[in-house]
């Protein structure tokens, strides 16, 4: 037993190729499997602890008004809140530039900050700010926002903003926020709070991926919203009272005066009438005390008016407006989750297929394993070896092979990919530092799967040589006897080949399995490729076709239909604006599941040009859409979740949720955003409302200056402003991340067909030494040998990219469908560059290894595969 | 001067520590159209010669003239181009490959030479005009052989050599086999030499070349050899 123990390490030194193959496929399937399937569950677990330590708000609430004292008693009314604190913040520019910081007050308990450097203020006049500006300003310096001086204590890291260039909008500067800062409260100065934190007892201690979370936030978010209903009207009104009562006062005053006064003026009118008739002239200190008095009723008067006025602004006050926000409404938030998912997508597919891919090959290997061994089995045997001896060199050959190969997979999958993956993929998060998770349940399915593959096949193909009698062993098996090919049934084309296209077209069909597992093995490698190339041509699609066709304004402006528009009439003929088209702009809503699509509904003005501003258009056609009148055309994306066709009905909710049904007359392109489209006379008939423009899309000469966004934002009637460069901005870096990503995945594709071929081409090899020794004595020079066993090579992987490609776009499809969150829609169309890139990759490796192969060649004895019988 | 002439050849192999001498200063010629056979016993070195003569081998020292070319100092390709245009082989185990018809075994030699002889004629003229889209697998182990002769002659070498070419034939095959080989010689001048242990096989040849222990014994020239069918073993 010794000497078989001796036997089986020799057996792995000598066979190193093909050790090395098992151990190379299985590391690369287990690498790329483990890796991907555990960096959704860390970059979860990364996110949850981070908003753990600070304690995240769960829900915010703040008000137009800020938030007084019966809307802090109204909220404390709410049941299961844990946690309730409020709070300060104020939007300020940084003094000299367009740059807006949100500035809070620094919290006690909920929504704390993680100091990154230096520490969080303790007195007034100190600031914290943003981490991501550390660099721009140093701990010390100080910062002028607004008229306040503030002097940088610390740098601090928010659970609010988890995005690094997207801090969502404000009504100062250019509409957008840069950046954030904490300074104490003693350093506000304001009446009422501005901002609530709650937390909830039936949330603590959840994750904040639990599948409960999000609906029982959203259980909490509708239940405020409701306990705030009334609350706009009694704020109102209760604001009123005072000025109210002080408008009244005033005017009893005024009036009470004006009595006294006109009592006063009939008095002295009196008497100087008395005089003229006696015939004095009146005297001068009458007449002068008479003038006082006029001047005194004109100022009543004046006074009177300006009360009117007060009166009138105060009737008109805004009610003012709540929000009830969940943690979807931090920038980032939602995009770093359904980042985590997308890799979650992609872990379902592509690791799968390629582990699927290894696991094969590596059967094949083990097979071929099996069967050059035969003789030595067939000794053993008539030694006298029990049969579990014999199945012993295999299955520890595939046991040690496949282990070793796995925990390597699995030991760079748990450490690496995911810190890749990360890296590339959360680059506009504001996430760092990847907590790296084990997972036992893959690592175990992982390493099930590859000694499956070796151990199990192995066992099976051993189970029947050693069914077989040792004498028949020793007879090395026969190679396989020729036999007419289906070709040669076709004359007229086996006629017309010449001499070695007929050897390769034998050879080709002489090993089914071989040839199968190389189609199979070259398609799966190019049918990777295809998709991560198709994933990037899919994503960049987007930004170029989106905003370079289909959108062409640069950005939409909201105002207040009812303000004084001169401003912005005027603003709009500045000579930086190329032109402008006035619009209705709303927003709708829709359910699906238990999350809202919100869908923006665009209204022009007019029809004409329009098309100039969007080019509303079929995406595959690309035939242009019309609005005409009775029907609306909505965007791609939500058409199809809804499952509608043109001619087809559907109902949106307003804010209001009043349901209005629409008639669907044309799907038109578009990647993000949901857009409903129609014209005026559609619009009025459908909500029965007379149409009123509220906004304009604003095309500008050249690229769009902070200045004159300041200057929109500076005008009375703007209330805000939406600028498509940020989508742009969002687009590219989640491009920026993938395309890292893709090429990870597209290296170890690469590197797939790399072990594939030169596996498939040594077993290749090995099975046809004979053969090759054969044509080498008979003078076939080293280049011609190469090829006589290369050029099948060569004929498999040209139609396993065939296969590949057609393989490959149903993988592209299925991820580009699941992918995507739910506003936003990739291309689905592959480029034809990159069926030409994945197919020429493909064939190159193969090329590539032909060198290796010829190598290998070169060096076989020609004399000692020659000597012993066939 | 000599058609091929072995000049003081020496070849040794190195098996782990052990040198062992396969050829010891051989030397022996060989006439145009003679059919030479090399006896001796399981290692005396007559495969050493014949890889060497055939090109598959060098030697450390001395000379191998073909026709006049000293072929020990070639390289790698130009032994190839050799083997390609001089040589043909014919080995015990037939070594055809068994995915091809014969037909397509001899093309598979002939396919690589300029001026060679048409597959099929030749299979005709080692009797197996009937069995030219047979595989090898449907062939006797005669036929299989008389493939292997057809592949080796079909490119019209200066030299066929055959390495116990009825080593794994019966009696009457092999004298089938021995008598195609006697007739190359005879009537198409082709330079015939035959690697055998078999001293019966030694009648039929023009000279004998005795080895032992990787040396000439003697080299018997016989001016009236046998015909196939007076030969028995």
């Amino acid at each position: 037993m010794k000497k078989l123990n001796k036997e089986i390490r020799k057996t792995i030194t000598k066979s190193k190729g093909r050790f090395f193959s098992i151990f190379s496929l299985m590391a690369l399937g287990v690498f790329v499997f483990v890796g991907l399937k555990v960096v959704g569950p860390n970059m979860r677990l990364t996110a949850d602890t981070f908003f753990d330590e600070l304690n995240l708000a769960q829900i915010t609430i703040a008000s137009t008004y800020g938030l007084d004292g019966s809307d802090v008693e109204l909220i404390r009314t709410y049941p299961g809140i844990r946690e309730l604190e409020l709070g300060y913040f104020k939007d300020e520019l940084i003094n000299g530039t367009f740059q807006a910081l949100r500035v809070f007050s620094a919290p006690e308990n909920i929504s704390l900050y993680e100091v990154i450097s230096g520490e969080m203020p303790v007195s007034i006049g100190e600031i914290a700010l943003d981490f991501l500006m550390e660099g721009e300003f140093e701990i010390g310096d100080a910062i002028t926002l607004g008229d306040t001086s503030y002097q940088v204590v610390g740098f601090v890291r928010s659970g609010e903003f988890l995005d690094r260039s997207h801090y969502g909008h404000t009504h100062i500067g250019t509409g957008d926020l840069s950046g954030f800062g904490v300074i104490v409260p003693e350093n506000f100065d304001s009446d009422v709070y501005m901002i609530a934190r709650l937390t909830f007892d039936n949330l603590a201690g959840m994750s904040a991926y639990d599948p409960n979370f999000q609906p029982l936030t959203a259980a909490h978010q509708t239940g405020l919203e409701t306990l705030l209903k009334n609350q706009p009207q009694n704020r109102l009104d209760a604001l009123k009272i005072e000025p109210q009562q002080e408008i009244g006062q005033a005017r009893e005053d005024l009036l009470a005066t004006q009595r006294d006064l006109l009592a006063t003026y009939d008095e002295l009118s009196g008497q100087i009438s008395q005089l003229d008739l006696a015939g004095y002239p009146a005297p001068t200190a009458l007449q002068e005390a008479l003038a006082e008095v006029e001047d005194g009723l004109q100022q009543i008067a004046d006074g009177l008016s300006t009360l009117a006025e007060n009166q009138g602004e105060l009737d008109n006050l805004a009610l003012p407006a709540y929000t009830v926000g969940d943690r979807k409404n931090f920038p980032g938030y939602q995009s770093y989750l359904e980042n985590s998912e997308n890799i979650d997508t992609l872990s379902n597919v592509f690791p799968v297929f390629l582990f699927t891919i290894a696991a094969l090959v590596s059967l094949t290997t083990m097979t071929r394993f099996v069967e050059e061994e035969r003789s030595q089995i067939a000794l053993l045997k008539s030694l006298g070896y029990p049969n579990a001896s014999i199945r012993k060199k295999f299955w520890v050959y595939g046991l040690v092979s496949a282990s070793a190969g796995a925990a390597l997979g699995t030991i760079l999958g748990h450490l690496i990919l995911p810190r890749i993956v990360f890296d590339a993929y959360a680059a506009s998060s504001t996430l760092t530092d990847l907590r790296l998770t084990f997972s036992p349940f893959w690592t175990a399915a992982a390493f099930l799967v590859a000694i499956l593959c070796t151990v199990g096949s192995a066992m099976w193909v051993v189970g029947g040589v050693l069914r077989e009698r040792p004498s028949h062993l020793f007879a090395a098996k026969p190679p396989k006897a020729g036999g007419k090919i289906m070709l040669q049934r076709l004359p007229f084309i086996w006629k017309r080949l010449n001499f070695t296209s007929k050897v390769t077209a034998r050879n080709l069909f002489r090993y089914k399995k071989r040839m199968l597992m190389t189609i199979f093995g070259i398609a799966g490698c190019t049918a990777l490729l295809i998709m991560g190339f198709g994933i990037r041509d899919s994503i960049s699609g987007i930004a170029a076709r989106q905003f370079g066709e289909i959108i062409n304004y640069d950005i939409l402006t909201i105002q207040d239909p009812e303000a004084d528009g001169e401003g912005l009439s005027q603003l709009l003929a500045s000579p930086e604006i190329h032109d402008y088209k006035p619009v209705h702009v709303q927003e709708l809503r829709r359910m699906n599941g238990t999350t809202r699509q919100t869908i923006t509904l665009i209204v022009p003005q007019d029809v004409d040009s329009f098309g100039e501003f969007v080019d509303l258009r079929e995406r595959v056609s690309k035939n242009p859409l019309t609005l005409d009148s009775g029907e609306v055309l909505l965007t791609e994306k939500l058409a199809d979740m809804m499952g509608l066709n043109v001619g087809d009905s559907f109902t949106l909710q307003t804010a209001d949720n009043e349901e209005i049904t629409f008639v669907l007359g044309g799907i038109a392109e578009m990647y993000t955003g949901h857009f409903l489209f129609m014209s005026r006379q559609t619009y009025e008939e459908v909500f029965s409302i007379p149409f009123k423009e509220n906004g304009n899309l604003v095309r500008f000469n050249g690229p769009v200056g902070d200045e004159i966004l300041v200057r929109f934002m500076d005008t009375a009637s703007v209330i805000a402003l939406s600028q498509n460069r940020f989508v742009i901005e969002n687009i590219n870096s989640f491009l920026a991340g993938m395309d890292s990503v893709m090429v990870v995945l597209i290296g170890c594709a690469v590197l797939l067909a790399v072990v594939v071929i030169y596996n498939l081409t040594n077993i290749n090899v090995s099975e046809r030494i004979r053969e090759l020794s054969t044509i080498k004595v008979l003078g076939f020079y080293h280049s011609e040998v190469t090829l006589y066993i290369y050029r099948e090579t060569i004929f498999l992987s040209i139609i396993g990219i065939a296969v590949g490609i057609f393989l490959g776009q149903m993988l592209h499809r299925f991820i580009i469908l699941t992918l995507p969150p739910d506003q936003v829609m990739f291309d689905p169309a592959i480029l034809w560059t990159n069926y030409l890139l994945s197919a020429l990759i493909t064939l190159v490796t193969t090329l590539l290894l032909s060198f290796m192969v010829h190598a290998k060649l070169k060096k076989v004895d020609m004399l000692g595969a020659l000597k012993g019988n066939d | 001067m000599p058609y091929i002439q072995m000049v003081e050849s020496t070849k040794h192999y190195q098996s782990g520590e052990v040198e062992i001498l396969a050829n010891d200063k051989v030397s022996f010629e060989i006439e145009k159209g003679e059919l030479a056979v090399i006896l001796g016993t399981s290692g005396a070195g007559k495969s050493t010669v014949l890889n060497l003569l055939g090109g598959m081998d060098t030697n450390d020292g001395g000379k191998i003239l073909i026709d006049g070319t000293d072929i020990s100092g070639f390289n790698e390709r130009e032994l190839i181009t050799y083997r390609r245009h001089d040589v043909g082989f014919v080995f015990q185990f037939y070594n055809l490959v068994s995915n091809l018809t014969a037909k397509e075994n001899v093309e598979l030699a002939s396919e690589i030479v300029s001026e060679a002889l048409d597959a099929e004629i030749v299979l005709k003229n080692v009797g197996l005009g009937s069995r030219i889209d047979n595989f090898p697998s449907q062939l006797s182990g005669g036929e299989q052989q008389r493939v292997a002769i057809a592949r080796a002659i079909a490119k019209k070498p200066k030299i066929l050599l055959c390495d116990e070419p009825t080593g794994a034939l019966d009696y009457q095959t092999g004298k089938q086999v021995l008598g195609i080989l006697q007739d190359m010689s005879r009537h198409h001048q082709s330079t015939v030499i035959i690697v055998t242990h078999n001293a019966a096989i030694a009648e039929i040849a023009d000279r004998v070349i005795h080895m032992h222990d990787g040396k000439v014994k003697q080299v018997q020239h016989n001016p009236k050899p046998k015909s196939i069918q007076e030969i028995e073993w």
